[in-house]
């Protein structure tokens, strides 16, 4: 049994399913591996953590790989299998969390907009991008995540599970924050 | 540059991971929970095994103290049989969003608290027969009775029944407060 993703062409060519899910695992591990790094990266400040979660999102996602199925698109299930992954790994470290995330709503806009003038480096805005989805709480991050990897809204909502209106008014007030935070406009 | 365009550009430091290495990761985890599994039965099959051994032993002398050491083993295995039916892991749904994945690890903890309000109770009920049994034995089975005895079991079983109902109560606490910390995570969804 072959299959074959939106990304490109996996002929994969053989019938037992083991195979299939190694062969897909690799597809998908070369494909998504810099996607991937950016989700740990944004759910783990902790760079000894990171390399953990990790190799956490890569075992979730080959196991997963078994039942996938073509059931939705390969992108939407790296997503999907990452973040769900990458959730439960910040649940399990709540306890030091749970006191500082926030919602969308509670980032307050006007409190790192730079000055009139200012020319806020690229370093720099990056460094707050992290900062600022750190401070998230899953779901939230989840969604700042996914417009960052620039997935569009309808492709958000159905790996994050929330509606397209919910997902919408996330959006917006991400952009909002961004351009706030960085002084810039947003093409998105 | 967007700010899409400055996150997309974090990739070039990318590690791989091998197929390999996933595969020697996952199989070490799950020898690991095969052992733990393991020695749980094990360590059931054990001590069914002594006092089925003390059941049989004390059947033809010792009805009492045999029945007492059937009602012990029933425990053993009741409350193994109740942790794997009320607490026991649940595998979580792989593909599932982040949403559905915090109600799931909501609904586990609200599993693991109902086994703690629920599982001293039944641990109780399945106990006490037994010792009331083994109490009997030893009052209407042994010449002369062993009061001193009798007395370590009743002071054992007041302790242990205190000790259970506060850790029970203590377990309920901190479960509790796992769950309202994972509704506030959860809120903005």
């Amino acid at each position: 049994m072959g299959i074959t993703t939106e990304t490109g062409e996996l002929a994969v060519g053989v019938a037992d399913e083991s195979a299939d899910q190694d062969a897909l695992y690799k597809h998908v591990s070369a494909e998504f591996a810099a996607p991937l790094a950016r989700l740990a990266r944004a759910h783990e400040a902790d760079p000894s953590l990171q390399q953990d979660l990790l190799q956490e999102i890569h075992i979730s996602l080959w196991k997963s790989l078994a039942a996938f199925g073509g059931r939705c698109s390969l992108r939407t299930w790296v997503y999907r299998v990452a973040h769900n992954a990458a959730a439960t790994h910040v649940l399990r470290r709540r306890r030091r969390f749970d006191k500082n995330l926030v919602d969308l709503d509670d980032v307050e806009i006007a409190s790192e907009v730079p000055e009139a003038g200012t020319v806020v480096d690229e370093a720099r805005m990056l460094a707050r991008i992290r900062a600022l989805v750190q401070k998230l709480k899953p779901l939230d991050r989840e969604v700042f995540v996914l417009y960052l990897e620039g997935l569009s809204m309808e492709e958000i909502a159905e790996i994050s599970g929330l509606s397209q209106i919910n997902t919408r008014t996330k959006l917006h007030r991400i952009r909002a924050l961004l351009a706030a935070r960085l002084g810039i406009g947003e093409t998105a | 540059m967007t700010p899409q365009e400055l996150w997309q550009t974090q990739a070039a430091e990318a590690p791989r991971i091998s197929l390999e290495f996933v595969r020697h990761i996952a199989s070490s985890l799950e020898r690991r929970i095969r052992w733990r599994n393991a020695l749980e039965y094990i360590g059931c099959l054990v001590a069914c095994g002594l006092f089925g051994s003390s059941a049989w032993q004390a059947l033809s002398s010792k009805p009492l103290r045999a029945a007492a050491a059937v009602c012990f083993g029933v425990f053993v295995l009741y409350s193994v049989y109740q942790r794997h039916r009320i607490a026991g892991a649940e595998p979580s749904p792989a593909d599932a969003g982040v949403l559905d994945t915090l109600r799931f690890q909501r609904r586990q903890f609200e599993r693991q608290l109902d086994w703690r309000r629920l599982g001293f109770r039944y641990a109780l009920l399945t106990l006490l027969p037994g010792f009331a049994l083994a109490l009997s034995s030893a009052y209407f089975e042994y010449d002369p009775v062993p009061w001193d005895r009798m007395g370590l079991v009743v002071i054992f079983l007041i302790v242990a029944t205190g000790l259970g109902a506060w850790r029970s109560k203590l377990g309920a606490r901190h479960l509790q407060r796992e769950i309202d910390a994972l509704d506030s995570l959860a809120k903005s969804g």
